[in-house]
């Protein structure tokens, strides 16, 4: 693809600048480490370089010591040989001369005099030459130990004022004499000058070197650090150099590795301790080179264990700012979250068909307490916990009344829950009170046997019926054979018989006077209704209620009868006897009808057929 | 110089999530923009090579390289061209600069990218071969015995359209995407910008409404 292109929009991303600018960051921050590594590592060479020195001070020294105790040997003056080198070096030491130079011109003296003290004296007579004339030690003790031998001559050739004719012929005493007298005291007031300060200075320090060194290699022979662990050490080291200067700072980070790898290496080590306990033993006070002193040491020291707590606590502090980060990290990102959370919730709800349907619903024509449900339901759908909180407490409070029937009491500092565990505990109890009550025994009905009753009843009418039935006739019969005529719409007329009990037939034949009049009584203010259906089987046999009952092909006629579709019904009740009079069973009948219809049944053409 | 946006990806997002209507409707709008300026350029291919170079028309054969390894000069073919001129409405990779396109045009055929900036270095074509001088280097230099080879397919090309800055702040100039999106006048620009802001604000009114209710 061609990279001909329009870009139209285009946004800006700092990711990886940002990644960039830490990377170097980091970059940077190692060259910090490499040159740190660096100037310690260098420190420590320049300590290396100071032993070396140390060392061959110390053995130059021990080289002139040795010639010293030869030459004094020679002489067999060995035995004062610790006390020369004392000597020696308490002269170099006030004078500044190398004990070296002291040591040479002394041998001489002594060659020449077979005397230590004798040959002190000159060595002084010597030095005070020398700090007068300027020249050096090892000439002057050359003229004064031929002086001391009868050959005067060199002492003229030191140009310090004797002639040839000046000192011939005088002893060496007399000579002696006259050269203290003219230079006596020049050695001690040229001490005190700076430049000769500065020569003690050093020949001090040279004797610091030279006591190092000989404590060096002592210790180093009585140690347990082997030579061969030194050399390796070494040999590492010279390596790491070569590597240093060879690849540069590229791989600096590799090198710093492999300088502190040996700075930290158990000979190295060992020499550094040994290099301090050393000094220490010394008490030496040493400036002007890099040998470390004893308050250098210390401070080192104490240097090294500061650096080390301090980079264990940047450490802590780095990883504890690393755990801050991270969790500030996490509540960002889970703030982050809410807040997304919170925004899609927001943003879903626009297309929320519940909350649309509550909030159309609000804009209706409703009630205050169906406001405050639906508002109490929109906070409740939209966690809105205060809002719902304060709906819901309000709704409660107009609740208020119609709670107190059943028996809750709320108080204003009810809340929601509160309010509903109060309800569930009413409920809870008046489901034990319904519990209870359903346990109760049933209740007895009084009507329960009611039908079994009436059949008794009924059993004994028929039975009183049977022996009115049987009993001897009267004079008077009643003949109700036929109770009704039924003319048929073709005009014929037939007549039916329907058999009425048989008791009712007993008394209306009058067989029994009185009995029927007592049963008419009792059927007109007891039975009247039932007995009148029954006795004229017509409105039973029209509803049907008796199943044993087949009706007659009549029976349906008179229904049509009733509706006076065969025109008006022509009723004939003919009372025979003395029963009772034709109104007043007339008015029975009619009173009975009213009383059925009073106990609901249906008095009309459809369901009546008298 | 493209116009640099804030948040048009995290809008994309919302609107795919929330308010898909709105997302296409933007989509919708910038595609409109963004074709009128490809269908402009491809307006402007003609259907053979322009001039007379019609030894350089495609005819069905594969054009090699004399050199080993490397691409072939490819042949005019109208419909390639056409093809390449393109648009694309996703987020392009992140440029060293650290800017990432949201909506760019293409001209992606190497054809129609001949065509479309033959002569925008040299006005007068490469130098070729023929009037090199001794001893110079053959680096830019054509391998052509025809030393007015260069100008001849310059002047050829120019028969497509003159070259075009798409803006005065650019250094790209072109006869066929250049040159439409100059001559769009920055319709589609402004079309796009405002597709985004409409559906911005529409997606926020949506939200308020909904924080109302």
């Amino acid at each position: 693809m061609t990279n001909i292109r329009i870009d139209i929009a285009s946004e800006f991303k700092d990711k990886g600048f940002k990644a960039a600018e830490k990377r170097t960051r980091s970059l940077t921050r190692r060259f910090d480490d490499l040159s740190k590594t660096a100037k310690r590592t260098f420190i420590s060479i320049a300590g290396v370089q100071a032993i070396r020195k140390s060392v061959t001070a110390f053995l130059e020294s021990e080289k002139q010591a040795q010639r010293l105790r030869t030459q004094l040997a020679g002489i067999n003056l060995e035995f004062a040989s610790p006390m020369v080198t004392k000597y020696m070096n308490a002269t170099a030491l006030a004078t500044g001369k190398a004990s070296g130079e002291l040591s040479d011109a002394f041998v001489k003296l002594s060659q020449a005099t077979g005397d230590v003290t004798t040959a002190q004296e000159l060595l002084q007579t010597a030095l005070d030459i020398s700090a007068a004339t300027g020249m050096d030690l090892g000439s002057i003790s050359i003229a004064l130990q031929r002086a001391y031998k009868g050959q005067t001559s060199a002492l003229t050739r030191l140009n310090i004022g004797f002639t040839k004719n000046n000192l011939q012929g005088k002893r060496f005493d007399e000579i002696l004499g006259q050269i203290n007298k003219r230079f006596g005291g020049a050695q001690a007031a040229a001490a005190g000058t700076f430049a000769v300060k500065v020569e003690r200075l050093s020949e001090a320090v040279q004797q610091a070197k030279e006591a190092f060194g000989e404590g060096f290699v002592r210790s180093l022979d009585n140690s347990k650090v082997s030579i061969d662990e030194l050399q390796t050490s070494v040999i590492n080291l010279g390596k790491a150099l070569g590597s240093l200067a060879a690849l540069g700072t590229s791989i600096a980070q590799n090198i710093g590795n492999a300088f502190t790898s040996l700075y930290e290496s158990i000979p190295f080590q060992a020499i550094f301790k040994l290099f301090e306990q050393l000094t220490r033993a010394g008490g030496f006070i040493v400036t002007g080179e890099l040998i470390p002193s004893f308050d250098a040491s210390a401070a080192r020291k104490a240097g090294d264990e500061r650096r080390k707590n301090e980079i264990s606590a940047r450490n802590d502090l780095r990883r504890k700012n690393a755990l801050i980060k991270a969790e500030q990290k996490l509540i960002t990102t889970k703030k982050t979250g809410l807040t997304d959370e919170q925004k899609l919730k927001r943003a879903g709800t626009v297309f929320d068909m519940e909350n649309i349907q509550i909030v159309a619903a609000l804009q209706g024509r409703i009630n205050e307490e169906q406001r405050l449900r639906l508002v109490a339901l929109l906070a409740i759908n939209n966690d809105i916990a205060d809002a719902a909180d304060k709906t819901t407490s309000a709704i409660l409070a107009l609740q208020a009344p119609m709670l107190n029937t059943l028996g809750i009491q709320i108080k204003a500092s009810d809340n929601a829950s509160t309010v509903v565990n109060k309800i569930i505990d009413a409920q809870t109890k008046l489901f034990l009170v319904n519990a209870g009550i359903s346990n109760i025994p049933k209740a007895k009905n009084p009507f329960e046997d009611w039908d079994e009753v009436m059949k008794n009843i009924i059993k004994n009418l028929d039975a009183i019926a049977e022996k009115i039935t049987k009993m001897p006739s009267a004079s008077t019969t009643a003949t109700a054979t036929s109770m009704t005529s039924i003319s048929t719409p073709s005009g014929t007329t037939t007549t039916s018989s329907i058999a009425a009990p048989t008791g009712l037939g007993a008394v209306a034949r009058g067989e029994y006077p009185r009995t029927a009049e007592v049963l008419a009584s009792v059927i007109a203010s007891n039975y009247a209704p039932d007995l009148v259906t029954a006795a004229l089987g017509m409105g039973a046999v029209s509803r049907g209620e008796y199943s044993g009952y087949v009706p007659t092909p009549y029976s349906a006629g008179m229904g049509a009868f009733g509706r006076g579709e065969y025109g008006a019904p022509t009723v004939i009740v003919n009372v025979a006897g003395s029963v009772t009079a034709e109104a007043d069973l007339a008015e029975t009948i009619r009173n009975s009808l009213y009383d059925f219809q009073k106990s609901g049944g249906l008095i009309n053409i459809e369901a009546v057929a008298i | 110089m493209p116009v640099v946006v804030e948040g048009v990806p995290e809008l994309k997002k919302a609107l795919k999530k929330f308010a898909p209507d709105l997302l296409k409707e933007m989509n919708t709008e910038i595609r409109f923009a963004l074709k009128e300026v490809t269908a402009d350029a491809k307006a402007k291919v003609p259907v053979s090579a322009p001039g007379r170079l019609t030894n350089w028309n495609d005819n069905g054969i594969a054009p090699q390289s004399r050199v080993l390894g490397r691409r072939a000069f490819p042949k005019y073919n109208s419909s390639v061209i056409r093809k390449g001129l393109t648009y694309s409405m996703g987020r392009q990779k992140r440029n060293p600069q650290g800017y990432a396109s949201l909506y760019t045009l293409f001209n992606k055929s190497p054809v129609g990218a001949i065509v479309e900036t033959a002569g925008s270095q040299n006005p007068y074509g490469r130098r070729q071969k023929a009037n090199r001088k001794y001893g110079e280097s053959f680096k830019n230099i054509g391998n052509s015995n025809n030393p007015n080879a260069g100008a001849i397919f310059v002047g050829a090309m120019n028969d497509v359209g003159a070259l075009k800055k798409y803006d005065n702040k650019s250094r790209f100039r072109g006869r066929l995407l250049y040159a439409a999106y100059a001559e769009n006048n920055g319709k589609a620009l402004d079309a796009t910008m405002r597709a985004i802001e409409k559906a911005a604000k529409a997606f926020n009114m949506r939200a308020a409404l909904k924080r109302v209710a």
